[in-house]
């Protein structure tokens, strides 16, 4: 029996415990991380960047990705209610 | 003891309308700090207004407990439905979902049911009733607005009417005797 399909909310959830396991990560790793295509993952990561949830640190010619102040309260709050969003069904973002 | 019971059912309604607001709050948190959606913590939100419904039906006099009662079921079907609904574009069926429920609509069907048992001027009179039944539905729908008001004052007068006609046709007597007399004569 395969993987259930993960929704969005559970997809960002994923990524920000990716982000926040690694404290400072690229793209490409954190698409390895959160197990997803790096095209699927760009606009979720640009989303998140508008929001304020990331933030990036350019180094030279390579981007690295972390966790804002707001982005770990965030990750707090999807894991405390991690079940009941799952449960539900339920897509915040 | 009647009173103490009642006390502790609402107190025991509270304790249920705080616990969904801790959800609601946490729910609405997420939403507002990701810029999110707001229909899950608007469904809990509506899960909290039916306890707190069940809570002044516990302890209201009869005429306001029936209203909190009816109160507490209604919003927490809007709340379910509205979490039913919240994910893609299902939420355009939530008027589709509710209007069945309506009691406006359960009156007219069964009014039209009745309806078809009858025969003659009683089979359209109550038909009548029936649709008095879904233009109250469509004023309501309207409301707040004046045309709102307008169609729901012609539902009931539709409905008053229907039944002054029923009335005058079956009950009142004709020539100074009733609907029995009459046909003993």
């Amino acid at each position: 029996m395969g993987r259930q399909k993960r929704s969005r909310t559970e997809i960002i959830l994923d990524v920000l415990e990716a982000i926040a396991a690694e404290e400072l990560v690229t793209p490409t790793r954190l698409a390895t991380i959160a197990n997803m295509p790096y095209d699927r993952l760009q606009p979720i990561v640009e989303d998140l960047l508008l929001k304020g949830i990331v933030e990036a640190l350019e180094d030279g010619r390579s981007r690295r990705l972390r966790l804002t102040r707001k982005g770990y309260t965030l990750l707090q709050e999807l894991r405390r209610l991690r079940r009941l969003l799952r449960d539900f069904g339920l897509e915040i973002l | 003891m009647a009173r103490a019971l009642e006390a502790v059912v609402a107190v025991v309604d509270l304790i249920g309308a705080a616990a969904f607001a801790y959800i609601t709050l946490s729910l609405a948190r997420i939403a507002r700090s990701a810029g999110g959606r707001l229909e899950a913590p608007l469904a809990f939100s509506l899960l909290v207004l039916a306890q707190v419904f069940a809570a002044i039906a516990a302890l209201a006099s009869a005429r306001v407990a029936y209203t909190a009662y009816v109160a507490t079921a209604s919003f927490s079907a809007a709340g379910f439905l509205i979490l039913v609904t919240v994910r893609g574009r299902l939420a355009a069926l939530v008027p589709a979902a509710i209007v069945p429920m309506a009691t406006d609509i359960v009156a007219a069907l069964s009014a039209a049911w009745a309806s078809m048992s009858f025969s003659g001027l009683a089979r359209l009179l109550v038909a009548g009733l029936g649709l008095s039944f879904i233009v109250r539905l469509a004023g309501l729908l309207l409301l707040p607005s004046v045309t709102g008001v307008l169609v729901l004052a012609l539902g009931e007068i539709l409905r008053s009417m229907g039944a002054a006609v029923l009335a005058v046709v079956y009950a009142m007597p004709a020539g100074g005797k009733g609907v029995g007399e009459a046909e003993e004569e």
